[in-house]
């Protein structure tokens, strides 16, 4: 977040530095602490380390379907219900791609995120649009049902039976200190921290992304400097769209089968991970994300009472308790109309 | 006061009356679905959503009856099977069942899948006095009737098939006891009754080696990730490892345990066992070599020249030709289906030329036959009028032969009856 655009409208550029204020340092305590607490288990705990690694690696999963729901709350100002279900619809489509098709899994890779694309553009063109003025609660039920119709089609068009795709990074597993390192892991760390390093480079050093950052924070000042805010928005959803794609791909890899529910649960997540980080914040989301992996796996590791049936139900109490306490999360800023 | 009584008294000795004459008239009534060349029988069965992949029961299912229509059916009576996707959802099962009880007036409702839709109607079918046989889930609440005489249980007309969780569990428990004395298991299981049952059997069958069950980790139905879990019991020190899940957190268990460079002696509840799922877990790395499981049904893979695999691939290729690509890809369910379907058959031969549902479920409650050819060899299915589990018998098996490899039998086939 260093480097400053010379373009940069004032507003924003306060909304930004405002988030790096003194709410800013209380939220690095804790990074640091966290990390701290991490290294120290790591170094001293094998079982530790392996469940921090394994977590991480949901993480990674969780915070990219929490980004999605980010970009899509900071443009359109709703939690985007069928996040989930859009990336489960489009893992989908790189399974027919790959096994029906016979298309190479990075090439499919590749195509499935371009669809993703597209997807996205066109739901908020169809669904969205048409709502987005009239009330949130219209577009939160249009996302609900997007969820619904979603799922249907998928079970429509592929079944509902249990499907397997080709696993892309292999079977080979590393041992680092006799911790067992899968590459499946390396591999879903990686390409989650390229796909979110691609959208920070789109948003912070072109054109197109300050465009998309003025539509979703200011729309009317934005709209009287000359920015197509409708267009912004749709290309919102659109990136979002893929970086759902991205979590469903990778989520998929990891769990060795694919099933039309499959993302419900990560969705969930998610949105734990989102409001931790806070809503507002892109940064938030990633790590929101990683904390609640690495931390759901250690409290299942060393907190008896955590079984696997309070999991879920830690994750919303995460959520409640940022939310009492802390509702912009950690990452958020405290919203002050001006007069 | 003294009219009204009277009134009251009379209405009584009315009704008394009524119930008596109905029920005379009932007995010389033929039973619903059933005329002279046709029975019609009906199910309920996932063939969407999440337990889909089990649509390939009835699938066969339906394969068979129509090999017994084409041979001139059962006793001049084509069977007519009518098959309802309740998507493995209880709410929808109720309104299915009664329109198969209803609207379609089914004999008996056959091989219906899942045990929260079996118990979902179960009360109903009882009330109505429907047959409700075979049930392809193996809770133990089916065949309760055990203990009493099952005409005298709270649910007389029910029945289930397979054998129960909760035997199997016994049996990998004695295992365990008999040959593996120093074992620390480790459980992974679901964590409802489907799990419970399970490990409920396999702390029977431990008996006074309970002691060596070292940790239990459960999971969600609709979570497909178990990874903490399987590093939890390697970092517990367990060197044995019962998985009770269903197929998807099954494979995931599997290729888990090996990428963390872990090799238990595991144990893998029969109802994942399905070489189908098996393969998969392979092809992503799990070492397979070694698993214990149990079958009661035949091998159409490893057993291929047995009459009845033979039976099967014909009747699979000639009556549901689709299917025969997942045949030789040695889906289980399939034959799990052809079996079902021959004991139904058989019970109906046995209910003698004019069948009523009373003399079904007498049939029912009167198995002994070694003959089911889909069976594993040697698995033979018994009832009578206080045992209610038609299957109580399973092989052991052991995987071999890698990530193409198939089960092979370990010793006989153990009687797991209560």
């Amino acid at each position: 977040m260093s480097a400053v655009q010379t373009r940069e409208h004032p507003a924003l550029r306060r909304d930004r530095l405002a988030a790096l204020g003194p709410l800013g340092k209380p939220v690095n305590l804790i990074l640091v602490g966290a990390a701290v607490f991490l290294l120290i288990g790591c170094l001293s705990s094998q079982i530790f380390a392996q469940q921090t690694v394994v977590g991480l690696a949901q993480g990674a999963v969780y915070g990219s379907l929490a980004l999605a729901l980010v970009l899509i709350y900071r443009a359109t100002e709703v939690v985007n219900f069928a996040q989930g279900e859009m990336a489960m619809f489009t893992t989908y489509v790189a399974y027919q791609l790959t096994t029906s098709w016979h298309v190479t899994y990075w090439l499919a890779f590749a195509l499935t995120l371009l669809i993703a694309f597209v997807f996205g553009m066109g739901v908020q063109l169809v669904f969205i649009r048409p709502v987005q003025h009239t009330s949130v609660i219209a577009v939160v039920i249009v996302t609900v049902g997007l969820f619904i119709l979603i799922d249907g089609v998928v079970g429509w068009v592929w079944g509902a039976d249990i499907k397997f795709m080709p696993a892309p990074f292999g079977n080979t597993v590393y041992h680092v200190g006799g911790v067992a390192i899968a590459r499946q892991d390396i591999g879903t760390i990686l390409v989650t921290i390229a796909s979110v390093g691609l959208l920070w480079l789109l948003f912070q050093r072109t054109k197109l992304g300050l465009g998309m950052r003025a539509a979703a924070l200011r729309p009317a000042s934005a709209r009287l400097v000359g920015v197509r805010v409708d267009r912004m928005l749709a290309l919102g959803w659109g990136l979002a769209a893929v970086l759902g794609a991205v979590a469903g791909l990778m989520a998929e890899a990891s769990e060795y089968s694919l099933q039309p529910s499959f993302m419900q649960p990560i969705l969930l997540y998610a949105f734990a991970a989102a409001v931790l980080g806070g809503l507002e914040s892109p940064v938030g989301a990633l790590v929101g994300g990683v904390m609640i992996g690495i931390f759901l796996n250690l409290l299942g590791q060393y907190v008896s009472f955590v079984t696997s049936e309070i999991r879920l139900p830690f994750a919303f109490l995460v959520l409640i308790v940022v939310l009492l306490i802390k509702p912009t999360g950690l990452f958020g800023k405290k919203k002050v109309r001006k007069v | 006061m003294g009219i009204k009584r009277r009134i009251a008294g009379a209405l009584v000795v009315l009704a008394v009356a009524g119930i008596a004459v109905s029920a005379a008239a009932g007995a010389h009534r033929t039973d619903p679905g059933i005329t002279a060349n046709s029975i019609t029988i009906g199910g309920t069965f996932p063939l969407t959503g999440v337990a889909a992949a089990y649509k390939t029961i009835p699938l066969a299912e339906q394969a068979y009856y129509a090999y017994v229509n084409a041979h001139g059916g059962v006793n001049g009576r084509d069977i007519d099977f009518k098959v309802l996707d309740d998507a493995y959802n209880p709410a929808q099962t109720v309104p299915l069942t009664q329109q198969l009880v209803e609207q379609s007036k089914v004999f008996a409702v056959v091989g219906s899948l899942g045990t929260a839709p079996g118990l979902s109607t179960w009360t109903y079918l009882n009330q109505k006095q429907v047959p409700q046989v075979f049930l392809a889930t193996g809770d133990s609440y089916w065949g309760a009737c055990e203990k009493k005489s099952c005409a005298g249980s709270t649910h007389p007309y029910t029945i289930g098939w397979q054998p129960d969780y909760p035997a199997e569990g016994r049996m990998y428990g004695k295992y365990i006891a008999q040959n593996m004395p120093n074992a620390k298991v480790g459980i992974i299981y679901q964590n409802d009754a489907f799990g419970k049952n399970y490990i409920a059997g396999l702390v029977q069958g431990l008996g006074a080696k309970k002691s060596l069950i070292t940790d239990e980790e459960g999971f969600n139905a609709t979570d497909t990730t178990v990874t903490q879990q399987i590093l939890a019991l390697k970092a517990k020190g367990c060197d044995t490892l019962f998985i009770v899940a269903t197929p998807s957190q099954a494979i995931a268990s599997l290729v888990t345990a090996t990428k963390i460079g872990w090799s238990p002696t595991t144990f893998l509840s029969n109802v994942s066992n399905n070489p189908f799922f098996v393969h998969i877990a392979g092809a992503n790395g799990a070492n397979l070599d070694g698993v214990i499981s149990s079958v009661y049904t035949a091998n159409q893979t490893t057993q291929a020249t047995l009459p009845g695999m033979v039976l099967g691939r014909q009747i699979i290729s000639g009556y549901a030709g689709a299917l025969l690509p997942q045949w030789d890809a040695g889906d289980g369910n399939l034959v799990y289906g052809l079996g079902v379907a021959w004991t139904f058959v058989q019970a109906l031969q046995q209910a003698g030329k004019n069948p009523t549902r009373a003399s079904f479920l007498a049939a029912v409650h009167n198995l002994n036959t070694s003959k089911n050819p889909f069976l594993y060899p040697g698995i033979s299915l018994k009832t009578s009028a206080t045992d209610g589990f038609p299957i109580e018998q399973l092989q052991l098996v052991k995987w071999s032969g890698g990530a193409t490899g198939n089960w092979q039998a370990v010793g006989s086939v153990q009687n797991v009856g209560h």
